[in-house]
């Protein structure tokens, strides 16, 4: 292969490349706006996290206890499906990893939807999670309030929200 | 949700100690005829009544897939591309509901075992992550006597047929994916 040919290819592969990285952008800000919207819509009161990875919506309980629901802002295509993933922390077990009977008390859990797993952010801290899928596929082109698809992402939500409150609580009464 | 019911109901006729005159009891033999002969007519043209097929049994059907009755669960086999490998998708009859959300799971056996999987397996294997759905892991009960590890995901029961069918598809690929990662030198059992 001479060098010109080379170049060539390289310059195609560079601009493949850079192409392919501006649809990634695209695709990911197309999928932010759209999750925003649909948020907006369903009144819940949310912000973007620090990292810029996730919408937050805070939620209140009694005694004074907060808890917050993440949304992912990029979806995961898969076929026609596009899933966002919703999660709330459950219980934090620091630098070591969740007990056994702190495990079984939840990713033995089956619930109507969603499941449990385990956690380790780059700090080295352990935590128990629950999360669920949320199909951005089903969303109107401009979401308003009514749309079933909103009202079923604000369900999911109070889903997450409420099995991930219940649980915290039950994991705090072994502590 | 479950199929609705439309089971008739019976009524049995109270006995009577009543002694009946002829007349009487003509007037009522010829009333039995008609009757008779009327439901006769009725029978022909009248199907045998069924349960309503519900929503998800409706949307099964949709999908064009094969799939058996088992028990609780539509059962679809997965044959996984040019492989020998095969994968069984299960999809739970029974509807859950939480305010306007309605999903059936449909899930892949992924590891069993007679023994506990050990706390590192577990912190190991739910440590993953998935584009849709994920892991619960099982304990014996009455039903089964194994430890098993499922691999699930919520379908929406307002889903398209292709929707559903690229649901079921993600839980055989990706279940089988699982299977062959967690079973390693293990033969091909689910």
């Amino acid at each position: 292969m001479n060098s010109k040919m080379s170049t060539m290819i390289a310059f195609a592969a560079l601009t493949v490349g850079l192409a392919s990285n501006q649809l990634d952008t695209e695709a990911k800000a197309k999928s932010e706006a759209l999750m925003s919207s649909a948020l907006t819509a369903t009144e819940l009161i949310f912000n973007k996290t620090k990292s810029g990875l996730s919408f937050q919506c805070n939620f209140d309980h009694p005694n004074n206890r907060k808890r917050q629901v993440y949304v992912n802002i990029s979806d995961n295509p898969v076929d026609n499906v596009r899933g966002h993933f919703l999660y709330t922390n459950i219980l934090s077990t620091g630098t070591e990893p969740p007990s056994e009977k702190q495990l079984l008390k939840t990713i033995a859990i089956t619930k109507k939807l969603g499941n449990f797993y385990v956690y380790k952010d780059t700090k080295g801290t352990w935590v128990i999670r629950f999360g669920a899928h949320f199909d951005a596929g089903t969303f109107s082109a401009k979401p308003s309030k009514n749309d079933a698809s909103v009202i079923a992402l604000k369900d999911t939500i109070y889903f997450v929200n409420q099995v991930g409150e219940e649980m915290a609580l039950e994991l705090e009464k072994d502590k | 949700m479950e199929a609705q019911k439309t089971g008739n109901h019976y009524h049995q006729a109270s006995e009577t100690n009543n002694v009946l005159k002829p007349s009487k009891v003509l007037i009522l033999m010829l009333s039995i005829s008609v009757l008779a002969a009327a439901a006769w007519v009725a029978a022909q043209g009248t199907p045998t009544q069924t349960p309503a097929p519900s929503l998800i049994d409706n949307l099964m059907k949709s999908t064009k897939l094969k799939y058996v009755e088992q028990k609780d669960f539509y059962k679809v086999r997965y044959t996984m591309g040019e492989t020998p490998r095969k994968h069984d998708v299960y999809v739970r009859m029974v509807t859950h509901e939480y305010r306007t959300l309605k999903v059936n799971e449909v899930f892949g056996l992924v590891w069993e075992s007679d023994k506990a999987a050990t706390h590192d397996q577990l912190i190991t294997i739910f440590q993953k992550k998935y584009k849709m759905g994920g892991l619960i892991y099982e304990l014996p009960s009455e039903t089964q006597k194994n430890y098993r590890i499922r691999y699930a995901i919520s379908l929406p029961l307002n889903s398209t047929p292709e929707i559903a069918k690229s649901y079921l598809n993600m839980v055989a690929t990706t279940g089988d994916q699982l299977e062959n990662d967690l079973n390693p030198g293990k033969e091909d059992e689910f």
